[in-house]
C-alpha cells in the first residue's frame, strides 16, 4: 500500500487537489485546465509535450465533427422549451390521466419521456416540467416528495432517451456509432419511464393522501374532443421525433445532421405555435452559445488534465487499483458501476466522461461476459450502463443538477431536504433499471441488432 | 446596507480596476453576442450537405484562381469543413462570453455560502492561477502548430477548404481572448475588494442550462 | 546524450489491428537489435494526441516518436499522397525497390527535413480492395452521383466519373453504409475490413484497389531526438526497420488470401470492376495526375522518379516471364 502511494504520490495528489478545488467552487472547466499544467511544471514534465494539448483540443474538439451536435441539440432544446408546445400537451395528458389516483404524476412523467425523447439535453427539460407541473401537483395537493421526485427524474431521462449530447460525448470517447449508441438507449430509456409510471400507480394506491385527485371541472376546461387533442399536442413532439430519430434510423443523416435537422424543426415549430420573434431567437442563440460552450470547455480542460494525469502514471494506477483486485468480470463490471456511481455524488457527467471514461476502457476491452457479444457489442452495452449511471448522477445529492435547477425554480418553498427525501426512490429505480440491464444485455443490444 | 465612507486609496484603486475592467469585458460580451450567431450558419452548413448529398451534388462551383479558404472552387466537402471551422469559433468566444456570465459549471455548495468578498477571492486567485496560465500556455505551445500549419499550405486532402492555418490560428487567437476576458473578471472583482458596493448581491440566480 | 531508451511513439492505429501491430514488431526487432537496451513505448491513437495531429506534435517536440499510415500528411505534405495511397501505382515489391534502391526514402525524408522530422519507412501494406458497394458498378457511369468514403488522389479520380466523395468520421463508416447514407466506401485491406464487420452491411466486395497500389507506414522521429542517438543506434534502428518490413511483406498477401474466402463463405460477393471502368478510372487518373503534377513540382519528381525505377523492374520481370506454374497434381501421384 505505502509503495502504491509512494510510487502514484502526483497522480494521487493531482485527483485530491482537484476535489479540494472544486469546493473551493471556482469553474471546474477552467480548474481542470489550470491544475493540468500545474502538476505537469511540479511534475517536471518537459514543457514542450504540453503542446499536445493544443492539438488535443484542435483534434478532439474544433476539428472534431461529432461535436458539432451539441450546440445544435442545445439549441433544439432551448426552442421547444420556448415553443409552448409541453404546456398544452401537458393539460391534454391530464385530461387521460387526470381520473386515477396519480394520474397528473404520470402525466408528469409521459410528458418527460416525451420531451425526452425531442431534445438532447436535461436543463431544458427539468426547468420546463418544473416550472409547468410543480405549481400544478401542489395546488392539487401533492405531497411535494412526490411531485418533485417525479419532476426531477422525468427531466433527466432527456439525457438517456436519444437524441442525447452525453451519448454524442460517449461516441467521441468510446470509439463507437453515436447512431448504435441512439439506438441502443431508447429500450432503457423507456424502461425507466415505465418503471416510474409504476412506482407513481402503486404509491398513489398505498398513500392516497399523497395524490389527490383534481376537480373533475378543471381538467375539463378544454372542450375539444380528447382524441382530437391529444392527437393536435402530439403532432409537433411526434414530427421532431420522427426527424431527428427516424431520419437517424432512416440512413437520411448522421446523428450531427439529425441534430441539424431537429433544430430547423424546432424553429419552424416555435414559429407554427406563434411564438417565434426576433427577441427569442436572439436569446436563444445566446443561451445556446453559453451552454454549450460551457459543456465544451470541460471537455478543453479536461484533456489538459487528463494528458498530464496519465504522464504521471495516472492510467496504471487506476489499472492497478482494477486489476489488482482479482475479481471476475461482473465483479470488476459492478466494481466500475460502483466507482461510477460514487463519483456521481461529486462530479458531474462531463467530467467523469473525459477524465474517468477513457482510464476505464482498456479494462472493459478485456472482460469477457459471454453472450457471444462482439467488440462493438460489448462496448455499446457498457456505454449505455454507464449512461444510465451517469443519469443517475443528476439526481444524487449533494451535486445533482436537476436538483438544483428545481431548487432554483422552487424559489425557498420546498427545502433541500424535502427535495433530496423525494429523489430517494427514483435513485432506487435508476439502480433496478441498471440492474436490469446489467442481467438482460438484449435490452440495450436487440435494438441495434448487435446481439 | 449603509456603507462607511472609503478610504481614498480604496475609492481610487476602485475607480482605476474597474475602468480598466470595463473594455476588457465589454469587449468578450460584444464578440460572444455576435459569434453566438454562428450556431445558425453551422445548422445552415450541415443542412446543405444533407441537401446536397441527397441529390448526389459534389461539386457546387468550380472558379479561376485562388479564394482564402475556399481554393478554387466549393464541393460538398468544403460545406462540411464549414461545419466545423465555424463550430470553432462559436466554441472558443463563447467561452469568453459564458465566462462573463458566470455561466462555467460551478460545484457551489460551498461556494454558494461564501460572502460575495469571499466569492471574489476565490475568482480572482483561480483566474491567476489556474485560467490565465493555462490559455497563455496553451497559446504559446500552439504557435508551432499554427506556424506549421500556414508554412506547409496545410489544406483538406478530401477536396474541402484551404488555408487550414486560418482555423487553427483560432485556437491561439481564442485562448488569449479568453485570459484576457479573464484579466477583465479579475479587475472587476478587485474593484469590489477595494469597493464592497460594487460586489454583486450574494443572490445570484444564475442556473446554467446543464447537459 | 545517449538518446531515449523508451522512445514515446503515438500510433495512428490500434495496436489490436495489423496496422497497429506494426508499431508492436519494431518495437520487438528494435530491442533484438539494441540487445534490449531500446524500445518504443506505443501510445494507442488519441491516447498523447488525435491521429491526424501526430505528425504535428512530433515536428514541434510535443512528442518525441510517431507510427503512422504516410498518406495521412497528405493536407501538410502533399507527396505523401505518393506514398500512401497512389492511384495505379507499383507493386510493393517494385515500390520497396525504389524505396530502399532508388530515391524514394530520399526525397521523402526531403520533404519532410523542413519541418525537423525523421522518417524511417518501415512497414507496407499489400495493395487495398476496390472497396465495399451497396450498389453494382458495371459501367463508368455507375459512379455518376454514387456516394463513397474516400480521400485523397482517388477521390479525385472519382470526382471525375461524377462521384460524390465524402467524409466520414470512423465511428460512423459502418452505419453510414448500413443505412444507405453512403453507398460505397473504401479501407484497408480485407484482414482490417473484417475486424470493421463490413461483410455484415454490404453486399460487394470490388476488386482491384485501384486507388492505393501500395500503401507506406513509418516510423517518424522528432529530428533533435533523433540526433541524440549514436552512430550504431541509429544503425540499430535501421535493421530493425527493415525487419519489420520485411515481415509485413511476407505475412501480409497469403493472409488476405485466407480472409477472403473466410468472407465469401459468410456470403460477401467478392467481385472484380469490369475491364471498361477500370479504364475509365485510369484515363481520369491520368487527368488528374497531369493537374497534380502541375502545380506540385515535388510530387512530380517523385512520380517521375519512381516511374523511371519502376519501368527498370519491369523490364527484368518481362525478359523473365514464365507462364504460370501448373499446380501440383495429386491424381498423377505427384504428392
Ligand atoms: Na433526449
Ligand atoms: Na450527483
Amino acid at each position: 500500500m505505502a509503495e502504491f502511494v509512494a510510487e502514484y504520490a502526483l497522480a494521487l495528489l493531482m485527483i485530491v487537489t482537484l476535489l479540494a478545488g472544486i469546493f473551493s467552487g471556482y469553474p471546474v472547466a477552467f480548474l481542470l485546465g489550470g491544475l493540468g499544467i500545474a502538476f505537469a511544471f511540479i511534475g517536471g514534465i518537459p514543457i514542450p509535450f504540453l503542446g499536445t494539448v493544443g492539438s488535443r483540443i484542435f483534434g478532439g474538439v474544433i476539428e472534431n465533427w461529432l461535436m458539432i451536435a451539441i450546440p445544435l441539440f442545445v439549441f433544439m432544446g432551448l426552442m421547444l422549451e420556448r415553443s409552448g408546445i409541453a404546456k398544452s400537451l401537458l393539460l391534454t395528458l391530464q385530461r387521460l390521466f387526470g381520473r386515477t389516483h396519480g394520474g397528473l404524476a404520470v402525466s408528469v412523467a409521459v410528458l418527460g419521456v416525451i420531451m425526452a425523447a425531442s431534445t438532447g439535453i436535461i436543463g431544458a427539460s427539468v426547468v420546463m416540467l418544473g416550472l409547468l407541473a410543480l405549481p400544478v401537483m401542489l395546488k392539487q395537493g401533492y405531497h411535494p416528495e412526490m411531485a418533485c421526485g417525479v419532476i426531477a427524474a422525468s427531466g433527466t431521462l432527456g439525457i438517456l432517451i436519444p437524441p442525447s449530447i452525453m451519448l454524442v460525448l460517449m461516441g467521441s470517447i468510446l470509439q463507437v456509432s453515436v447512431g448504435d449508441l441512439f439506438k441502443a438507449a431508447l429500450i432503457p430509456g423507456l424502461l425507466l419511464g415505465v418503471l416510474y409510471i409504476v412506482y407513481l400507480l402503486v404509491t398513489a394506491r398505498l398513500k392516497p393522501d399523497w395524490a389527490p385527485l383534481a376537480d373533475p371541472d378543471a381538467i375539463d376546461a378544454d372542450t375539444t374532443p380528447l382524441p382530437l387533442a391529444l392527437a393536435r399536442d402530439l403532432l409537433g413532439p411526434v414530427v421532431l421525433i420522427v426527424a431527428v430519430l427516424g431520419s437517424i434510423m432512416a440512413g437520411i443523416a448522421t446523428p450531427t445532421e439529425a441534430a441539424a435537422i431537429g433544430a430547423l424543426g424546432s424553429l419552424l415549430l416555435a414559429a407554427l405555435m406563434r411564438s417565434l420573434d426576433f427577441a427569442t431567437l436572439r436569446d436563444a442563440v445566446r443561451d445556446t452559445s453559453r451552454t454549450s460552450a460551457m459543456i465544451l470547455f470541460v471537455v478543453i480542460g479536461a484533456t489538459c488534465f487528463s494528458v498530464v494525469f496519465k504522464r504521471l502514471g495516472g492510467d496504471s494506477m487506476i489499472e492497478e487499483m482494477i486489476t489488482g483486485t482479482g475479481l471476475g468480470p461482473y465483479g470488476l463490471l459492478l466494481l466500475v458501476m460502483g466507482i461510477i456511481f460514487v463519483l456521481g455524488f461529486f462530479l458531474e457527467w462531463i467530467e467523469i466522461s473525459f477524465v474517468v471514461l477513457p482510464l476505464l476502457v482498456p479494462v472493459v476491452e478485456l472482460l469477457d461476459f459471454g453472450y457471444g457479444m462482439s467488440g462493438q457489442g460489448l462496448m455499446i452495452w457498457f456505454a449505455i450502463l454507464v449512461a444510465i449511471n451517469l443519469q443517475t448522477s443528476f439526481l444524487t445529492p449533494p451535486f445533482g443538477y436537476a436538483l438544483f435547477y428545481l431548487k432554483g425554480i422552487t424559489q425557498g418553498q420546498i427545502g433541500i431536504g424535502t427535495i433530496y427525501r423525494s429523489i430517494i426512490p427514483f435513485v432506487l429505480l435508476q439502480l433496478t433499471g441498471l440492474i436490469l440491464c446489467i442481467v438482460f444485455p438484449s435490452l440495450v443490444l436487440w435494438l441495434p441488432g448487435l446481439i | 446596507m449603509p456603507h462607511a465612507p472609503l478610504a481614498p486609496w480604496r475609492e481610487r484603486g476602485a475607480a482605476v480596476s474597474a475602468g480598466l475592467a470595463r473594455p476588457l469585458v465589454g469587449l468578450g460580451l460584444v464578440v460572444g453576442r455576435i459569434t453566438s450567431w454562428l450556431v445558425l450558419l453551422v445548422m445552415l452548413a450541415v443542412l446543405t450537405t444533407v441537401a446536397l448529398n441527397f441529390l448526389g451534388i459534389n461539386t457546387i462551383a468550380r472558379w479561376e484562381g485562388e479564394v482564402l479558404l475556399f481554393g478554387d472552387g466549393l464541393t460538398i466537402n468544403s460545406v462540411t469543413e464549414l461545419q466545423w471551422h465555424l463550430f470553432g469559433i462559436l466554441t472558443l468566444f463563447g467561452g469568453t462570453y459564458a465566462l462573463h456570465h458566470d455561466s462555467h459549471v460551478r460545484v457551489d455548495l460551498v461556494y454558494h455560502r461564501l460572502s460575495p468578498r469571499g466569492r471574489a477571492i476565490v475568482d480572482i486567485l483561480g483566474h491567476l492561477l489556474m485560467l490565465i496560465p493555462f490559455c497563455l500556455l496553451i497559446a504559446w505551445l500552439s504557435e508551432h502548430f499554427v506556424r506549421m500549419s500556414y508554412l506547409s499550405g496545410e489544406q483538406s486532402n478530401y477536396g474541402g477548404l484551404t488555408d487550414r492555418y486560418l482555423i487553427k490560428a483560432m485556437l491561439p487567437i481564442g485562448l488569449v481572448f479568453l485570459a484576457l476576458g479573464a484579466f477583465g473578471q479579475v479587475l472587476e472583482k478587485l474593484a469590489g475588494l477595494f469597493d464592497p458596493a460594487r460586489l454583486p448581491s450574494p443572490h445570484t440566480d444564475k442556473e446554467p442550462m446543464h447537459g | 546524450a545517449a538518446g531515449p531508451e523508451k522512445l514515446n511513439t503515438a500510433s495512428v492505429f490500434s495496436t489490436q489491428n495489423f496496422l497497429g501491430a506494426g508499431a508492436v514488431r519494431l518495437s520487438e526487432e528494435l530491442q533484438k537489435a539494441t540487445g534490449g537496451e531500446v524500445s518504443l513505448e506505443i501510445h494507442e491513437p488519441g491516447d498523447l494526441v488525435p491521429p491526424f495531429e501526430v505528425f504535428n506534435s512530433v515536428s514541434s517536440g510535443a512528442i518525441q516518436a510517431g507510427w503512422d499510415w504516410i498518406g495521412y500528411w497528405a493536407g501538410t505534405v502533399p507527396i505523401t499522397n505518393l506514398y500512401g495511397a497512389l492511384p495505379f501505382g507499383p507493386s510493393p515489391e517494385a515500390f520497396m525497390s525504389w524505396m530502399w534502391a532508388g530515391e524514394g526514402t530520399e526525397l521523402l525524408q526531403q520533404a519532410y527535413d523542413p519541418y525537423g522530422v525523421k522518417v524511417l519507412p518501415c512497414f507496407i501494406s499489400p495493395q487495398e480492395t476496390g472497396g465495399w458497394y451497396n450498389k453494382e458498378i458495371n459501367t463508368p457511369e455507375d459512379f455518376e452521383g454514387l456516394s463513397m468514403r474516400i480521400s485523397g488522389l482517388g477521390a479525385r479520380v472519382l470526382n471525375k466519373l461524377g462521384a460524390s466523395t465524402q467524409l466520414i468520421p470512423g465511428g460512423e463508416i459502418y452505419l453510414s453504409l448500413e443505412r444507405g447514407r453512403i453507398d460505397a466506401t473504401e479501407f484497408s485491406i480485407p484482414q482490417v475490413d473484417k475486424a470493421m464487420g463490413f461483410d455484415d452491411i454490404a453486399k460487394y466486395y470490388y476488386f482491384p484497389g485501384w486507388h492505393q497500389s501500395a500503401s507506406w507506414f513509418s516510423l517518424i522521429v522528432n529530428q533533435a531526438v533523433w540526433d541524440e542517438y549514436s552512430e550504431e543506434r541509429k544503425a540499430q534502428f535501421e535493421t530493425a526497420c527493415r525487419a519489420t518490413l520485411q515481415w509485413s511483406m511476407a505475412v501480409a498477401p497469403p493472409q488476405q488470401v485466407r480472409t477472403i474466402r473466410e468472407l465469401e463463405e459468410s456470403g460477401v460477393e467478392v467481385r472484380r470492376f469490369p475491364d471498361p471502368v477500370i479504364e475509365a478510372l485510369q484515363n481520369a487518373w491520368v487527368e488528374v495526375r497531369k493537374e497534380e503534377m502541375a502545380n506540385n513540382p515535388a510530387f512530380k519528381e517523385a512520380y517521375e522518379s519512381l516511374m523511371e525505377h519502376v519501368g527498370l523492374i519491369e523490364a527484368w520481370y518481362e525478359l523473365q516471364e514464365l507462364p504460370a506454374p501448373i499446380p501440383v497434381d495429386a491424381a498423377q501421384g505427384e504428392s
